[in-house]
């Protein structure tokens, strides 16, 4: 193949400029021919909004990094056997502020001799576009590139858009240049043919999952995709997967870009990670402890190993009033079945730990309510408070299982504007746009809790063998009233003291009773850098005092281990 | 532009009145005049949903967080905008999100998350999900 010496030097000058230009991580640009030649666009997204001046015809990025000279922008037409520069008309677009904009757009594409030019008729393929701008605390000036490739416009094409959360069940085939609703319709005669490969790649120890399709929605009205429900779910897993689409042959359109001889595969990426739910939050926790406890009655001091689990999932969550229509009121309910435990190895006799074991069958019916609010909008949004109305029947039972209480537990707990902080919001990082990151705003107090709730248990206590305590009887009626604090210091110490009392209305004495549960702990990080579903440790130090159902004994302790949770 | 729905609320629509530097607000259409035009097909769709859907999504979430639309960026946690993100905010977002007619001209309109998202999801994520609980799906339904 021969090339002309203009073709030379202009390859020569696409060398120059991605040599010295710099591809960026994170921009990418679209083709759109919604009409004529004079309709086509090219839409650039920066990977983040930016503020466009138009006085100077400058658009400083999101991140303040770079400013890019609008006034110029050229592309180059990547030919195997040709090489064309083309200038193009830029203006930003996605305008959602008076000065900031989500993407930008290239119009008006002409050649040398400034006629017009269709970047998908005779020159197809891939473009380079070329942005002139500045790097923020540099003095040259450089040039920015980002590839945009160009279908031919005739050709039909099926493409899966990249799949994510939280939907797992709906694939969906964009279709082009081509009658949406006959494909579908073809399709659906051949829905046994439909093959659906989950891929999770060759170093990963999980198999490929194989499934079919159990039904497919046409296209919308006048639409033109089509919307494939996979029989398996799209799996939940730790890294990006890909989607293997196998179409039969006899349902694609005939001017498909490849025709294939049997089969077509369309090919998508998913990311699925495993969701974390943070409202009313489910919690697992495993902590094993080395314990120095008091005996009272007997004026000594007990060494010990304390271990503490806490599993406490949040299952069939249902939300109401959650229409999307405007309202103050939301309501949700949902089945929180809870196994804690707080045991020792000491002999029952001179244990003087908690000793407790909780089986819990709760439900929990909450409630937002958006407050009123005066004045401007603040930070955060209007205040909304939230009520959680806590029943189930509960069993309390000593290490041994030897005394058993059975009873109805309810409680109210309200969290109200302001009275917690998430961690995220304490430690948020916004800045505006074109201005650089601020270091990570990290304050003193990182996030906080404080939240009271009362309660009442009823039920009855039996005796497996052993004698009922005289002082507490066989019957359980106890009101109760419950704060639950935390803070957390710069993100990695974190103090928690949960204080309950207890009126025991049955007891002969002392029907007054408290228990407190207070530890600092150090957060170690992540459990090792696993996708442990982002389990945690800390180096925990506890002190527990008090008296809790069942036996309501006396418990001093002091308790120093790790702590893995979630 | 936010229409007034319910009674009830004079407070809630207050909050989302017409920004002054947003000239989305300052110029309102209603979806039948934004509905003159458009014919659609997928490259239309495409820069519909660039130029408008995606912005009128971002300004509802400034809305919803009280935060400046130029604080946000496309990883921004919708966690780290409230003090506690929970199903009552999830909701409020959904609210606030149709009440900024996103899918406008068409008539559809955000049905909610069967599910609650965790906290870590960023406003680009958000952008996805709003797409694909758009009630009843509109033509432009698979446009990347």
């Amino acid at each position: 193949m021969k090339f002309s010496p203009v073709v030379i030097v202009l390859w020569m000058l696409i060398a120059t400029v991605v040599a010295r230009g710099q591809g960026q991580t994170g921009w990418s640009a679209q083709f759109f021919d919604p009409g004529g030649i004079e309709d086509q666009v090219v839409l650039i997204d920066f990977g983040a909004p930016f503020v466009y001046d138009p006085q100077t015809h400058l658009a400083t990025l999101g991140d303040g990094s770079v400013k890019l000279d609008l006034i110029t922008v050229s592309v180059l037409s990547m030919q195997t056997s040709s090489v064309a520069v083309l200038r193009a008309d830029a203006n930003p677009s996605g305008q959602y502020t008076a000065t900031s904009y989500l993407n930008l757009a290239l119009k008006n594409f002409t050649d040398q001799e400034g006629k017009r030019v269709s970047l998908n008729g005779s020159q197809l393929g891939s473009y380079l576009i070329i942005l002139r701008g500045q790097t923020i605390g540099q003095k040259i000036g450089q040039t920015y590139t980002v590839n945009v490739s160009v279908q031919p416009k005739s050709a039909a094409t099926i493409t899966a858009p990249a799949l994510a959360g939280p939907v797992r069940n709906q694939i969906v085939l964009d279709v082009r240049n081509a009658d949406a609703t006959a494909f579908f319709q073809a399709l659906s005669k051949e829905m046994g043919a439909i093959k659906i490969e989950y891929d999770f790649g060759s170093d990963s120890t999980v198999s490929n999952i194989v499934t079919g399709v159990k039904k497919i929605d046409p296209p919308p009205a006048l639409g033109f995709a089509v919307t494939l429900y996979p029989k398996t779910p799209l799996p939940y897993a730790a890294k990006a997967y890909k989607v293997n689409i196998t179409l039969p042959q006899s349902a694609l359109p005939k001017n498909l870009e490849t025709t294939p001889k049997t089969q077509f595969k369309v090919i998508a990426s998913a990311t699925y990670p495993t969701p974390v739910i943070v409202e009313t939050a489910a919690t697992y926790d495993f902590e094993p402890s080395f314990t120095s406890a008091v005996n009272k009655s007997k004026n000594v001091r007990t060494n010990t190993g304390l271990f503490i689990v806490a599993l406490n999932p949040l299952l069939f969550l249902h939300e109401t009033g959650i229409d999307g229509s405007p309202s103050r009121y939301t309501h949700w309910y949902d089945f929180r079945p809870n196994i804690s435990a707080n045991v020792d190895t000491l002999p029952e006799k001179s244990s003087t730990t908690p000793n407790r074991v909780t089986i819990a069958l709760d439900t929990e019916l909450g409630l937002t309510r958006e407050r009123n609010q005066t004045g401007a909008p603040r930070e955060g949004g209007p205040p909304l408070d939230q009520w959680t109305w806590t029943n189930g029947v509960r069993t309390d039972t000593d290490r041994d299982f030897k005394k058993f209480s059975t009873y109805w537990h309810t409680d109210l707990a309200p969290d109200f504007w302001k009275l917690s902080e998430t961690q995220a919001f304490r430690t948020r990082n916004v800045v505006s746009l074109g201005m650089a990151a601020k270091q990570a705003k990290t304050p003193f107090v990182t996030a906080y809790r404080l939240r009271p709730s009362v309660g009442y248990d009823l039920g009855s206590t039996t005796v497996r063998s052993g004698v009922f305590n005289p002082e507490l009887g066989s019957s359980v009626s106890r009101f109760l009233f419950k704060l639950d604090t935390m803070l957390e210091i710069r993100r990695n110490v974190t103090f928690t003291a949960v204080d309950t009392g207890y009126y025991l209305f049955d007891a002969t004495r002392r029907d007054a009773r408290d228990f407190l549960d207070a530890q600092i702990a150090v957060n170690t990080g992540l459990l090792l850098r696993l996708d442990t579903n982002k389990i945690q440790s800390a180096v925990a130090f506890r002190y527990q005092r008090g008296s809790q159902p069942p036996s309501f004994t006396p418990v001093d302790t002091l308790s120093l281990g790790l702590k893995l949770y979630r | 532009m936010v229409k007034k729905t319910s009674k009830t609320q004079p407070q809630a629509q207050e909050e989302l009145a017409p920004s002054p530097d947003s000239p989305l607000y300052a110029q309102p259409k209603s979806v039948e005049e934004m509905a003159q035009g458009f014919s659609v097909n997928p490259d239309n769709c495409g820069l519909w949903k660039q130029q408008q859907f995606r912005p009128r999504v971002w300004l509802a979430v400034a809305d919803w967080s009280g935060q400046p639309p130029n604080n946000l960026r496309p990883d921004t946690k919708l966690g780290s905008l409230v003090p506690l993100w929970g199903i009552g905010e999830q909701n409020r977002l959904v609210q606030t999100t149709n009440q900024h007619q996103v899918f406008a001209p068409f008539a559809s309109s955000m049905a909610p998350p069967n599910t609650l998202l965790p906290a870590e999801t960023t406003v680009l994520q958000w952008e996805n999900v709003v797409w694909t609980f758009q009630t009843p799906r509109t033509p432009c339904w698979g446009t990347p």
